[in-house]
């Protein structure tokens, strides 16, 4: 069953949701923040939600900076609801989740973690559909909210979703319904998804890795990384010992494939020593043994890292010449 | 997963250049996930304050101490060396697969080691002396630079004493009061191992000494399925989570550090 809520009520909405202080919103085009009375649901964050989930500092353990001490392991606390969420940022969430389904300190965040996603107008740069992503499915979500004229169109898919309906919606009429069934069916009708994944899955491994392509194609790649940061299923970590006078943490923060010393041993021996190495380890991950090992890529066609890429790098130019191997 | 407190009991200088210390490991409190595990696997050592470094682990199953045999390179192992006795350390693991070694059961074995890179196979070597038994011939083929560069020297002597054990040691090139084998490991490999039916060899060492071996086994009639390496990669979990250690779709921490050579010719040189 769907809701409908005015689109004017959204703002006593927001301010029920937030009645614990923790609701996160978009706040503007750049990224994700406390919710402080402003909302942006029209374009594309240009960060997404993976830094709740995996943030750019995860204490792991704290310490007394002495000698031969035992530390003490941190988890993280609280409760966050993030409301405006894209719903291909929480089908990456899902993607990560598969590695992480043993790891404490991420699955303690998704279980304190409510995620209400709302749809956009797709971007000319958006391509999740071609990756097997359907927003209307809400995958990794709680509540899917549909924007539609002066109405917002409300789906609830977990309990836990269900709890936090605004208090004014009310139950949709069979033509709200149809609203919503509408605008599911045109979006899904124009929706295609690539048969390049089924072509890769039974492309060998090595040949693919040896293709003559990564040569011309990692060329202007300048391994900076901003892919990797701004990627919503990118999920490499570091770990770090932080000493500040007398206490010390063990954080684990994002990392980068593309750099250099990702793969550097302490010997100074290094597996991926080439830039081509690198920038062919990032996609053969998402493309090739991701996609092997739970049958979907690792990319949710967001267009972050095609917008950003300094180079101009297009993730579809690598994409074609993979599918022709 | 987090460390377990571990309190360094005794500690060896194994080398003549001082760059390879031994440390003799007790966990404070009896912890079920080190009672049993698979020689070749490693486990994660903890200095708070500098951080964490994957290390394999050279005691077998059972074994007074856990034992941890560490070259110093980097921050963490720089750190390590400069501790004291007694002091506690964290431990976390056992991590990896380990040697297969139910599968090995009936064969003979020969473990080939070059340099520092015996550690685990000590661990295996300990376990199948214990379990002698279930195995076939045991042969160790141990080499080093000079004799000096060694590790567990007392113990050495011990087995060459063993009749249950073939073992040539050998260096690089001839030293004063040395009586062992004089030869790169490859050429002893060619002189003394046994032949490939029914057996399996094990290969830890330098990638030069690796290099070189490989075809000698071959030719001896191994199959890749038979030879088994450990690799190593720069890591940070263990876990199979911070990807850091991946050789193409493999994860060293996670599906390895043992690989058959027939595994290892499917991936891609990344190690």
């Amino acid at each position: 069953m769907r809701w409908v809520l005015p689109r004017k009520d959204l703002e006593s909405w927001l301010v029920f949701l937030n009645r614990d202080e923790n609701l996160i919103v978009p706040d503007g085009s750049q990224g994700f923040l406390k919710y402080q009375g402003k909302v942006f649901l029209e374009g594309k964050p240009r960060l997404s939600i993976k830094e709740f989930f995996l943030p750019w500092r995860e204490p792991l353990l704290s310490f007394e900076a002495i000698p031969g001490v035992i530390p003490t392991p941190c988890l993280p606390t609280g409760k966050k609801i993030i409301f405006g969420v894209l719903p291909c940022d929480a089908k990456a969430i899902t993607l990560i989740a598969r590695v992480y389904e043993k790891d404490l300190h991420f699955q303690e965040r998704l279980r304190n973690t409510v995620l209400i996603g709302v749809i956009r107008k797709k971007e000319e740069s958006c391509f999740c559909t071609a990756m097997g992503v359907d927003p209307f499915k809400g995958e990794g979500l709680d509540i899917l909210v549909l924007p539609k004229d002066d109405i917002l169109l409300i789906e609830p898919l977990t309990p836990r979703g269900k709890e936090l309906l605004p208090e004014g919606a009310r139950e949709a009429s069979t033509e709200e319904e149809n609203l919503y069934n509408e605008a599911m069916e045109s979006f899904r009708k124009t929706a295609f998804v690539s048969p390049l994944w089924e072509k890769l899955k039974k492309t060998e491994l090595l040949p693919l890795y040896e293709a003559p392509f990564w040569e011309e194609l990692s060329f202007p790649c300048l391994n900076c990384g901003v892919c990797t940061y701004l990627c919503p299923t990118c999920y490499c970590f570091d770990v770090q010992d932080e000493v500040v006078g007398a206490k010390g943490i063990r954080v684990r923060l994002p990392d980068s494939c593309m750099f250099l010393l990702y793969s550097q041993h302490a010997s100074g021996h290094n597996p991926r020593k080439t830039p081509l190495a690198r920038f062919r380890n990032r996609f053969m991950h998402k493309f090739k043994y991701y996609l092997d090992e739970y049958g979907e890529p690792l990319c949710v066609g967001c267009g972050r890292c095609n917008d950003a890429c300094p180079a101009g790098i297009n993730l579809w130019d690598i994409l074609k010449a993979m599918g022709e191997v | 997963m987090y460390p377990l407190p571990a309190r360094i009991e005794k500690i060896a200088v194994e080398t003549e250049d001082g760059l390879i210390k031994s440390f003799y490991l007790k966990l404070l409190d009896k912890a079920k996930s080190f009672e049993r595990y698979r020689p070749g696997q490693f486990a994660m050592l903890s200095v708070p304050g500098k951080g964490e470094c994957p290390i394999g682990i050279a005691s077998a199953p059972g074994e007074k101490y856990l034992l941890f045999s560490v070259y110093r390179t980097g921050l963490v192992t720089d750190a390590l060396h400069r501790l004291p006795e007694g002091t506690i350390i964290g431990l976390r693991g056992p991590l990896g697969n380990g040697y297969p070694l139910e599968r090995f059961k009936g064969k003979n074995i020969v473990l080939i080691a070059g340099g520092f890179a015996i550690t685990t196979l000590r661990a295996t070597l300990v376990y199948l002396l214990n379990n002698q038994a279930d195995y076939g011939e045991i042969t160790l083929i141990y080499g080093a630079r000079n004799p000096g560069l060694l590790l567990y020297k007392e113990e050495l002597k011990s087995w060459q004493e063993r009749k249950d054990l073939k073992i040539y040691l050998t260096i690089d090139r001839e030293a004063p009061h040395w009586e062992g084998l004089v030869g790169f490991v490859p050429q002893i490999t060619e002189k003394v191992a046994p032949q490939g039916k029914n057996a399996v060899a094990l290969v830890c060492g330098p990638p030069v000494m690796i290099k070189f071996t490989l075809p000698i086994l071959e030719k001896l009639g191994f199959r890749p399925e038979d030879i088994y390496l450990s690799l190593e990669n720069r890591m940070r979990c263990g876990l199979g989570l911070c990807r850091h250690c991946n050789v193409g779709p493999a994860l060293v921490c996670k599906d390895g550090p043992v690989f058959s050579l027939a595994e290892i010719k499917r991936l891609p040189p990344e190690y």
